[in-house]
């Protein structure tokens, strides 16, 4: 059965009543109205001290009897055939338990695995990778997009090193473009940028009468746990995964990668457990990255700076995959009647990507909101106004207004229009946006001790943006209770389903099936508690650690005691995040504002302040949110500024897969973060929880990118922002 | 228009999600989506070849159904 209610979504200024229909069982959605014990406050992490004491257990810390140590003996490569792989020298040295090969007969790329050991310590194990002996036949490679993509080029494949175009269009761009009153035409070219999670890929893995265990370092233990039982030929059920704390994944770590199913052959081989985890080096050649892009861009605008074209031709390399597409922003943040996309991927014989965060977004928003600022100015538009004229979102709208407001657009700008000396300040906005509005499929269990505690379990996991937080947080809002008195249980996928983490989906997808798990627990304890308070199980309501009658407060029970009349040792009740209904958006908004300062005699960079505006479906913890903006604008800075993959075309190798030389922004180059959120109750779900992963990042980089350009006046299009760029750029000026 | 059958060993992000009919949901269209092969863990398939939706049909000799 079904019923329909009425709800009122929006944020304060535009609100909208929605009709939804709902599943009885299903809570009614969170919306304007409605006020909160702990929804919308800021709650310090729940596993912070656990985090901050060491006592959290990451896959790297997992330490089980008679445990080997694996290694990967990887390509020295760019691209080679494999005639042969002795593995007869690694055997024979003592400690040396298990030795495989990967089984690929021809390298791709340098860091491609070959083969694998197994030992008694982690010294033996790279003693025994450097007793392998491979039989190589380099080929000739390609480790740049201008080598893959010219002709004569060695091939990657069997075929071209240019997969078809993937072309999007609507309207008519050429003749939009021809009868446009102002038009641009620019190239914008971003690097390869790795992912650098703190803690490197890989797996403790266990072979044992029960099956196969593993601990890894993953976004997805049920996807983990799916890949392995399929590659091992096990019931799902014979397969656990296990992942309490992971150190950052940034989109890497979906699935059953190679170093996972790498630990679990060798364990299967030695009959022992084996650990894996990469080190440094590994991570920036073999873990994925997001792709390079060359951008050119071509916008149209009529005489009131509306646009009335936009036309991208783009072509990006995966490495030895694909997906290294940029078009997002320029579909879906400014509307425009004529659109063209065309996307080519280049293949050449460097590192797979993978996805990262906002795949395509971060490098597709640094070359339309380029190319934005280069039509404004030739339109004599200010720059945030032509953001406005072209900006259709009400959300975003009120965004923009937040943020000028905020950053005091027009006081800085006419301010920096009289600063002198060699030190350049200079602003920049961008707009962002995002798609994930969750998806069905995670449970949860909710469980009522008789000591009053009460368990969330949910096999999810939290990738460091606060899962068990957030959890905790709808819970205990749900059941009236401190949040100290609710574990949340994760990482496990002994604990019902859920999905990965990755995309902005963890939040809206988890939240409602703990909301719902947690709103069935209530109604048990109501059952328990009406008879004590002479009351309806329909009349009560949980808040302040109590059950207590609606309409009549002074008629009330502890929550504590209501749980020591369970009968058993405790109660549970479970929840299910159903698919979405009607919501205030579809999409999520964002913008963000950058003052940059340039010296013009060294062409350093250091970014002033940033003011971050976006819009968080309901917000549940300011405090965690706020460091999910703080995250995603520092690596935008880093973006902007700092981070690129090296590789020698000559030699055909990466020149800096360290942390020392792939440089990385630091607490020095922090700048001043003001955050703005903006609590819309969203609906679409019970909770109306959005992730705030991508949405957050996606125009950090443009942000600072247009700043630059602004303090010296001439547009740099190339990323980093690297002083070599700036004093280059100055000169050509 | 008809998703076409993929082979059950392709793996991409999405398709760790499952459509509303419990298929494993791929975005043909997507210009982002990273695709690996389950045998190789790599955008290199058995054959040595590229993966990707658009290149692991029925019709590819290492194609196999989802298990």
């Amino acid at each position: 059965m079904s019923r329909r209610v009425t709800v009122e979504l929006g944020y304060p200024g535009d609100t909208r009543d929605v009709t939804v229909e709902i599943p009885d069982g299903e809570p009614v959605p969170w919306q304007v109205p409605d006020r909160f014990e702990l929804v919308g406050r800021s709650t310090p992490r729940v596993d912070g001290a656990m985090k901050a004491t060491g006592a959290a257990r990451y896959s790297y810390d997992i330490v089980l009897p008679e445990m080997l140590y694996g290694a990967i003996l990887r390509s020295p490569h760019p691209a080679a055939r494999v005639r042969s792989v002795d593995l007869s020298a690694a055997r024979r040295l003592p400690g040396v338990r298990a030795a495989i090969e990967i089984g690929n007969d021809q390298a791709r790329f340098a860091g491609q695995e070959i083969a694998a050991v197994a030992a008694d310590s982690s010294d033996i194990a790279d003693d025994a990778i450097a007793l392998i002996k491979v039989d190589y036949e380099p080929r000739r490679f390609a480790v740049t997009i201008a080598d893959a993509a010219a002709s004569g080029a060695p091939s990657v494949f069997s075929g071209s090193n240019l997969d078809k175009p993937k072309i999007s269009s609507k309207g008519d761009v050429d003749r939009a473009l021809a009868s446009a009153a102002e038009k641009i035409e620019a190239t914008y070219v971003t690097p390869v940028q790795t992912h650098v999670s703190l803690e490197t890929h890989g797996a403790v893995a266990r072979f044992d009468e029960s099956g196969l265990t593993v601990w890894c370092s993953t976004q997805g233990i049920f996807s983990v746990r799916d890949d392995l039982a399929v590659y091992f030929n096990l019931p799902p059920e014979k397969v656990r995964v296990i992942c309490e704390y992971l150190g950052g994944g940034f989109g890497s770590k979906f699935g059953a990668r190679p170093e996972i199913v790498t630990a679990a052959r060798l364990a299967k081989e030695a009959g022992a457990p084996v650990k894996l985890m990469l080190p440094r080096g590994d991570e920036h050649l073999a873990t994925g990255n997001r792709p390079n892009a060359e951008q050119t861009v071509r916008l149209g605008a009529d005489r009131s700076g509306k646009l009335v074209a936009i036309d991208l031709v783009q072509r990006g390399s995966g490495g030895v995959g694909g997906g290294s597409g940029s078009s997002g922003p320029f579909k879906m943040v400014y509307p425009c009647d004529n659109i063209r996309t065309s996307e080519t991927n280049v293949y050449m014989n460097a590192g797979p990507a993978s996805p990262m965060r906002a795949p395509g977004w971060p490098q597709g928003c640094f070359g339309l909101e380029m190319a934005m600022d280069e039509l404004a100015r030739s339109l004599h538009i200010d720059r945030l106004e032509f953001r406005r004229v072209n900006n259709t979102n009400p959300v975003r709208a009120h965004e923009l207004d937040l943020g000028a407001r905020a950053f005091r657009w027009d006081d800085t700008k006419s301010a920096l229009a009289k600063q002198t000396g060699t030190n350049r300040r200079g602003i920049g906005v961008a707009c962002a946006a995002w798609h994930a509005l969750g998806a069905s499929g995670p449970e949860a269990t909710a469980i009522a001790h008789r000591d009053g505690h009460v368990e969330i379990r949910c096999g999810t996991q939290d990738i460091g943006t606060g899962t068990r937080t957030a959890l905790a947080i709808v819970a205990a809002e749900e059941l009236g209770v401190p949040i100290s008195q609710v574990a949340s249980e994760i990482g496990d996928t002994r604990y019902p389903f859920s999905l990965p983490s990755g995309g902005s989906m963890s939040a809206p997808s988890n939240t409602p099936a703990v909301r719902q798990a947690a709103a069935h627990l209530r109604d048990k304890l109501f059952r328990i508690a009406a008879p004590i308070l002479g009351a309806a199980p329909s009349d009560l309501e949980a808040r302040d650690a109590v059950i207590r009658v609606r309409f009549d407060p002074s008629r009330s029970v502890a929550f504590k005691t209501v749980c020591r009349r369970i009968p058993g040792d405790s109660i549970s009740a479970q929840g299910e995040r159903l698919p979405n209904y009607q919501e205030f958006r579809p999409d999520q908004a964002g913008c963000q504002f950058a003052e940059v300062e340039v010296d013009t005699e060294t062409g350093i960079t250091r970014v002033v302040r940033v003011v971050a505006v976006h819009d968080v479906g309901t917000m549940l913890d300011p405090l965690t949110s706020r460091s999910q903006v703080n995250g995603g604008v520092l690596m935008g800075i880093s973006y902007a500024l700092f981070e690129m993959r090296r590789m020698d075309p000559a030699l055909g190798l990466m020149m800096n897969p360290t942390m020392d030389d792939y440089k990385l922004v630091g607490p020095l180059d922090t700048p001043k973060i003001d955050v703005i959120f903006l609590d819309v109750r969203n609906g679409g779900t019970n909770t109306g929880v959005l992730g705030i992963g991508e949405v957050v990042h996606v125009a950090s980089t443009a942000a600072v990118a247009c700043a630059v350009s602004d303090a010296i006046g001439v547009p740099i299009r190339e990323l980093p922002l690297t002083p070599d760029r700036i004093l280059a750029a100055l000169e050509h000026a | 228009m008809a998703t076409p059958k993929l082979c059950g060993l392709l793996r991409t992000k999405t398709a760790y999600y499952r459509t509303p009919d419990g298929e494993r949901m791929f975005d043909l269209d997507s210009t982002t989506a990273c695709y690996t092969c389950l045998v190789t863990q790599q955008p290199i398939g058995p054959d040595g070849e590229p993966v990707d939706a658009g290149r692991c049909g029925a019709d590819r000799g290492c194609f196999e159904e989802e298990r």
